[in-house]
């Protein structure tokens, strides 16, 4: 059964190219020593959550909440300092513009590429193509360097190359912003067919909008702590207070 | 349908060392996408050349020939042996040399599929080392055409080179992840093992023989590479298999080995801070 499972799960950023702000911590306490040395960036302090399959939960917040890394943490590219954490399940992130995309090769190589990643063979993956382009709307341009593209372009095939391979967490950072209307229709069915698919889909943003339109949960994050969890309009309307 | 993958960390209880050799049991499985992006790699760097990857051959041609020639003509030494020499030897230094700068650079080089997807870092290694290895190949074509052309006729006992290759193999894992995770850390190493490197291919008797090198030879066995070279290069031009080298060279591959998965063992559950 997928799920997500966090218990006590804290993270602090270790900051390398600067020693001056040692003698200066923030005020606001999102500086601080770290306790092997050297200065740190608290990103998460204590988070609980538990997703179970199915849910649709937004996580809320200014810039600098901590969304982006629990993000990342739950898709198992930040271990955590303390606590314990358990995903069932395949993850799936879509966290910046260009992470695990090769910009020089084509469209079509990026495609096989991310179907090579999911553990199929070559022939597999080259059977995925024509499905993925014509997702994409990417037309001629399948062909050519994906650094040629415009920006709603990649966006739309890395939002494609994330939710197209069969997993069951999609975690998605602002993910939505360029997208036309015809596209957008699109992702919402392929968000909802991933939910409908006993999966798991996480959305962070700074837009209540969004939140509200595509998640039934909600998480308030402020300064790397839970302010509030709950049904997406209570903590919505909470947020925006 | 295939059970759940389940992603589970403690933090309390970290498996450091289960959790690397899971890390290079995934990465092997993932040969597929590792040799597709060594391709692609090679592709990218010789983008819009007219011969492309051949360039490598080019070069190794130009600069085999030009040193055997100049060495030749400066020491007296007969022209078309040397050339053997020097062309073997370059040609496993190469390998060497690129399992090592490469090393340095392979985490900082893939941040960006680093940090935007739980891939085993071990893949990045492979990646690297199966790029080299291409490289190596389309040297080694070179190589065998020098070898022939100069009449040189390489005894059955050249073929314990092979096992040399294996060893030069099992050390590119090793300095990758050693170097790779060094250097992730603290940058300036990188600075520092290329400059190193640099220096150490004239320390190294590649472009001239240990006879030749007078009061410096006493200073040679101090140098791990002299054993490294020599267990590949000494089959294939003197048709003898040099024992002393093998053992030297199979002592510093074991240790290395050792060090190298400690470290990775240890950190890696730190790289992805460390960009």
């Amino acid at each position: 059964m997928v799920s997500i499972s966090l218990k006590n799960v804290s993270l602090t950023y270790p900051i390398f190219d600067s020693r001056s702000v040692a003698k200066t911590p923030d005020g606001a306490g999102q500086i601080e020593k770290r306790a092997r040395g050297g200065l740190g960036v608290r990103a998460l302090r204590a988070i609980d959550l538990e997703i179970r399959e199915g849910g649709r939960v937004g996580l809320i917040g200014r810039n600098g909440s901590g969304k982006s890394t629990l993000l990342r943490v739950i898709g198992g590219i930040y271990p955590p300092d303390n606590g314990e954490m358990i995903v069932t399940g395949e993850t799936a992130g879509l966290f910046e513009l260009g992470l695990g995309m090769r910009i020089e090769a084509t469209g079509r190589r990026n495609i096989i590429l991310r179907g090579l990643i999911r553990g199929l063979s070559m022939k597999e993956a080259q059977a995925r193509v024509d499905a993925i382009a014509d997702f994409v709307e990417i037309g001629d341009f399948l062909d050519l360097p994906v650094r040629t593209y415009s920006n709603g372009m990649m966006m739309r095939l890395a939002f494609a190359l994330t939710t197209s391979f069969g997993a069951d967490i999609a975690l998605l950072d602002e993910w939505i912003g360029t997208g036309d209307k015809s596209f957008r229709t699109k992702a919402d069915k392929r968000m909802q067919e991933i939910v409908a698919n006993a999966g798991i889909v996480v959305l962070a943003s700074h837009n209540p909008d969004l939140i509200l339109k595509h998640c039934r949960h909600a998480l308030w994050l402020d300064q790397g702590e839970i302010r509030m969890a709950g049904d997406a309009a209570d903590v919505v309307a909470a947020y925006e207070d | 349908m295939n059970p759940p993958v389940t992603y589970q960390y403690h933090a309390d209880r970290r498996k450091d060392f289960a959790r690397a050799l899971s890390d290079v049991g995934r990465g092997i499985g993932l040969w597929r996408l590792w040799l597709a992006l060594a391709q692609d790699d090679l592709r990218q760097r010789y983008r819009r050349t007219s011969i492309g990857v051949v360039w490598v051959s080019v070069s190794y041609l130009v600069f085999a020939t030009t040193i055997a020639l100049i060495g030749s003509h400066m020491t007296g030494v007969e022209l078309l042996p040397f050339m053997v020499y020097v062309a073997v030897g370059y040609l496993a230094w190469n390998f060497i040399n690129a399992s090592i700068t490469d090393g340095c650079t392979v985490f900082i080089n893939t941040e960006n599929w680093i940090s935007g997807m739980r891939l085993p870092y071990s893949l990045f290694v492979f990646q690297s080392i199966a790029r080299e290895c291409l490289v190596f190949l389309y040297s080694a074509a070179i190589a065998v055409g020098i070898i022939f052309a100069t009449g040189h006729t390489p005894p059955l006992i050249a073929l314990a080179a092979l096992p040399a290759l294996l060893v030069f193999l099992i050390n590119a894992v090793s300095a990758h992840f050693f170097f790779g995770i060094l250097v992730t850390r603290f940058r300036d190493i990188s600075q520092i093992i290329q400059t190193a490197m640099r220096v150490l291919f004239f320390l190294t008797p590649l472009i001239w023989t240990p006879e030749q090198a007078g009061g410096l030879r006493e200073w040679l066995w101090w140098n791990p590479f002299t054993y490294f070279i020599d267990i590949f290069r000494a089959p294939i031009v003197d048709g003898v298999i040099p024992w002393h080298s093998w053992w030297i060279s199979l002592t510093i591959t074991t240790v290395f080995g050792i060090l190298a998965f400690i470290l990775f063992a240890h950190f890696r559950r730190r790289i992805a801070y460390w960009f």
